[in-house]
């Protein structure tokens, strides 16, 4: 009984990985609030958004745990009243290269663009094609922001953790006060 | 600016918390700082949330904390950090309670203990060790969820008073390799050795963290007073208290130096790859018992304990709607014990010592499968639905030996060879209704092949009535199973149970919390109603008589033979208020904490109510950091308040009824980066306890008796001083 408990075991152990290995660290809903708190910091926000805030919430297609943060995160900010004192419109988009996106972003004058678990290996082209757009990239994944998003969220120590990454803040014209900054993990 | 204008200015700012909040300049950031504030926490719903909305009341002791305040074991973490909660030392391993109830003896066992979500109370009594003797190296800790109240539902037996789950640290945040030394002067040691680092392997990321570790403890020397045990039944001479004395009567007055110590190899290593997760972990704990009615100060007196766990997890997002876990996982648990008596009424057998030896081992293997139902795809309605099988062994033995020679004294007890399958399924639905309301609801049902199924239900509600505010209201339930070593054992001084009952606890909770900045208030209250208790009973001279005749035990009669049983013997209910205020000031320079809890547990007996013994009915903590920064020591000041406890035996044995004093500890840390060298950090503790005894009778007068009418408790260690080294490279 003990054998066939445990070849039962190893057997559903070594299904197939659907899913990927980068996993969100912090909940949907505080990422949300956390990232409508902080986009209210940024001096460039209100200009950048202009009536509206337009929020893109990327996901990579075939990849339900990238597709879900972004529904999530969708339904998070819609329960939000505002963002930077602004009303605010989600859409979510399919991620097919960086280049399209980075012209979609143009096109819908998007504020901020969101980019759940699964784009680890994009993150490089995503960087190099937003160096030139006026627009807040957050990251779900706290590996993105050294490679190129400019906020990110961490977990550490049971907390919410803001992350960073100065240079590429400055490319895409997002600028936080020190004090904000103080309370970030800077790259 | 100096340090210590530093500190002043931080005090006056403490003073003022809420009214020194500085006028909100252009970028006011307390809001920010809040919400960063807030720990995330995952034990009480298995969704990770917010520790305001979850369905209990959750908090979440930072790696930081652990550090910062001189924390050593989970027990001081409670002890200094949580709230509602406290520990108890018996030089015993220590015992935890909640909320005005801790039930002396009972190894742990009314706390769920996890570590990154593997069960580690034990597979033979569901005991869980929280002190040196959990194996859990705290430098590896990222953070402590402690959820307060029955918690079941999701978790099945042993969470009655919580749960308290371990979440060890990732690679990113414990990279590179430590050593670590840390040494209680002059009794204690602890040595340990670290590493994290990512890898990639088959084109997907992992990681692997891992510390292994070793402590020794000898002593501190305890003064025992003396104990006249007066003329031994038996022999009808003074007793005999230790191997080599004769029939002096007297046990103690000396100092202990043999016989209390702890050994503690440990290790844990996790490993990541993908989305499947593999846990490790192993422990030895071999340490003295010197309070005992045995013998005095005999080394041979204690326990040995070995503990091997593994957990394999798997997750599989297989699409926006659905996700699925499963976890295999296994545990084993080993214990060898002695108690060396010679006194007559304890080793009946002639002019000899007795050797009275029990052994058990137990392990489980089982299989958990967890599905997760995102309705709406947007996280607001979410169903978990979930089932857990578990094959259960247990061996146990006892025997009499005569303690130079080995030969068993009489017939060794049976002992226990069982094994056995128990299921159970569990469902939890989470609604939230609007961003201000949620709902939380669901039900564990576990069927033991001993008793019935047992059906635990959770519903709770938490409401954000206006910003920062949040009231919660739950009413949740838990049990613990008997273990096959309470149910269905016997040793040479304990008959086997008659058909024992699961315990079973349901609690009523309210609370209400609000954030203001980065500081937090929590302030709550409980009713909660206990029934079935498992307790071990001693047995009158009738029925002590009554078993011997029956073939209930092999002891021979011996007039005035202490006999036991496990028995479902106590009802009771508990209620109370806890409150909690903790937050930083100054940008995170200043940190401070304080919680207190008031809680009543009063059980019905003949002559009306009694409260339970140990359990304090006022406990809290409060602390107070200075983070100087640069190159300067953390300065850390933690204390914890105990009120006075009934000790263990104070059910009558002893006219009036002994009680500890008040305990409150105190706990000055200095902690930081060494100067000069990279890499080098250190902490230095300096702990002092206001009170020398403890709420446990020791030695062998365990009931008024004409030669000693009032007991000796326990003695604590009151002044101690600790230093510890870590280099990481």
């Amino acid at each position: 009984m003990l054998r066939r408990s445990f070849a039962l075991t190893l057997l559903l152990l070594m299904l197939p990985t659907l899913g990927i290995a980068q996993s969100m660290q912090v909940p949907s809903a505080v990422q949300a609030e956390l990232t409508v708190k902080v986009a209210g910091y940024d001096r460039n926000f209100a200009a950048r958004a202009g009536s509206k805030a337009v929020i893109l919430l990327a996901a990579m297609p075939d990849d339900p745990e990238s597709m879900r943060a972004a529904l999530e995160l969708k339904g998070a900010l819609s329960r939000l009243p505002s963002v930077g004192d602004l009303p605010h419109e989600e859409q979510i988009v399919t991620f097919s290269n960086a280049a399209a996106l980075a012209d979609n972003v143009r096109a819908r004058r998007a504020a901020i663009v969101y980019f759940g678990p699964g784009f680890t290996k994009q993150i490089p082209a995503i960087r190099e094609a937003f160096s030139s757009l006026d627009v807040l990239t957050v990251g779900a994944v706290p590996d993105y922001v050294p490679s190129g998003i400019v906020l990110g969220f961490d977990l550490v120590s049971g907390r919410p953790k803001l992350l960073i990454n100065i240079p590429q803040a400055h490319k895409q014209h997002v600028a936080f006060p020190a004090s904000v900054l103080n309370l970030m993990k800077v790259y | 600016m100096k340090p210590a204008h530093l500190i002043a200015r931080w005090l006056i700012g403490a003073l003022l918390i809420a009214g020194t909040e500085r006028v909100a300049s252009a970028e006011d950031v307390s809001g920010l700082e809040g919400m960063l504030a807030e720990p995330i926490v995952s034990s009480a719903s298995k969704q990770s949330e917010g520790a305001s909305s979850a369905p209990a009341l959750s908090m979440s002791l930072s790696a930081e904390d652990l550090r910062r305040y001189g924390i050593k074991t989970l027990a001081e973490a409670i002890d200094f950090l949580a709230i509602g909660v406290s520990s108890s030392d018996n030089l015993n391993g220590g015992e935890v309670g909640a909320r005005g109830v801790l039930l002396t003896g009972d190894r742990g066992s009314h706390f769920l203990l996890l570590v990154d979500g593997n069960v580690m109370n034990d597979p033979l009594r569901g005991g869980a060790s929280f002190g040196v003797g959990a194996g859990i190296p705290l430098e590896l800790v990222d953070h402590i969820e402690i959820v307060v109240g029955p918690g079941s539902v999701l978790y099945g037996s042993n969470a009655m008073l919580g749960l308290v789950n371990v979440v060890t640290k990732h690679a990113k945040d414990y990279s590179g390799a430590r050593v670590i030394v840390e040494s209680a002067l002059p009794t204690s040691i602890r040595t340990g050795v670290g590493v994290g680092t990512p890898f990639t392997l088959f084109g997907q990321d992992g990681e692997v963290t891992t510390q292994l570790e070793y402590f020794k403890q000898q002593g501190p020397d305890f003064f025992f007073s003396a104990e006249n045990t007066g003329v031994d039944r038996f022999t009808g001479q003074p007793g005999r208290n230790s191997r080599n004395d004769g029939p002096t009567g007297i046990w103690g007055g000396r100092t202990a130096r043999h016989s209390l110590f702890a050994e503690a190899p440990s290790g844990l290593v996790r490993v990541a790859l993908g989305n499947t997760e593999l846990h490790l972990q192993g422990s030895y704990y071999k340490h003295g018992a010197p309070t005992g009615p045995g013998d005095f100060d005999d080394p041979a007196t204690g326990e040995r304990e070995t503990r091997a766990s593994i957990g394999l997890s798997h997750r599989i997002a297989v699409s926006t709607l659905l996700d699925l876990s499963v976890r295999g996982y296994a545990s084993y648990y080993d214990t060898k014990s002695h108690f060396i008596a010679s006194r007559g009424v304890l080793c009946p057998f002639g002019l000899v010592t007795c050797d009275y030896a029990s052994t058990g081992s137990a392990s489980w293997i089982g299989l958990e499968m967890q599905s997760t139902w995102d309705w709406f795809r947007d996280g607001h309605f979410v169903t978990i639905v979930g089932a857990d099988g578990r094959r259960r062994g247990v061996q146990t033995r006892s025997d009499t030996l005569e303690v130079d020679t080995g030969a068993p004294l009489y017939p060794a007890d049976r002992g226990l060879d069982r094994s056995d399958f128990t299921v159970a399924a569990y469902a939890q639905q989470t609604w939230a209704v609007s961003q201000f309301v949620k709902l939380n609801g669901g039900a564990r049902i576990d069927s033991d092949p001993r008793f019935s199924p047992v059906v635990t239900p959770r519903l709770a509600a938490d409401w954000n009535p206006w910003a920062g505010g949040t009231i919660k209201l739950s009413y949740a339930s838990a049990f613990r199973a008997p273990s096959w070593d309470e149910a269905d054992n016997s040793t040479a001084r304990r008959i086997k149970a008659d058909h024992l009952l699961p315990e079973k606890v349901q609690s009523f909770d309210a609370s209400v919390q609000h954030h203001f900045g980065t500081h937090r208030l929590i302030m709550g209250g409980f009713y909660s109603h206990w029934t079935n208790l498992v307790e071990l009973v001693a047995l009158s001279d009738a029925e002590a008589i009554a078993a011997i005749r029956n073939g209930q035990t092999t002891v021979p009669f011996t007039p005035g033979i202490e006999l036991t049983q496990y028995r479902n013997s106590r009802d009771f209910t508990n209620y109370g208020m806890n409150m909690g205020l903790d937050g930083a000031l100054d940008s995170g320079h200043v940190l401070y904490g304080l919680t207190l809890t008031g809680a009543l547990a009063k059980r019905n007996v003949s002559s009306g109510t009694t409260r339970l013994p140990v359990a304090p009915q006022l406990l809290g903590n409060a602390r107070l950091a200075f983070v100087l920064g640069q190159d300067l020591p953390t300065i850390a000041l933690a204390t914890h308040i105990l009120g006075p406890r009934p000790a263990d035996l104070s059910d009558g044995q002893f006219t009036p009824t002994p009680y500890a004093p008040t305990q409150v500890e105190l706990r000055l840390t200095l902690s930081g980066d060494a100067p000069l060298i990279k890499g080098l950090s250190y902490r230095a503790m300096v702990n002092y306890a206001v009170a020398d005894r403890g709420p446990y009778v020791v030695g062998p007068v365990t009931s008024s008796i004409p030669t000693e009418p009032s007991p000796q408790l326990i003695p604590v260690d009151r002044f101690r001083t600790t230093v510890g080294l870590a280099y990481a490279f």
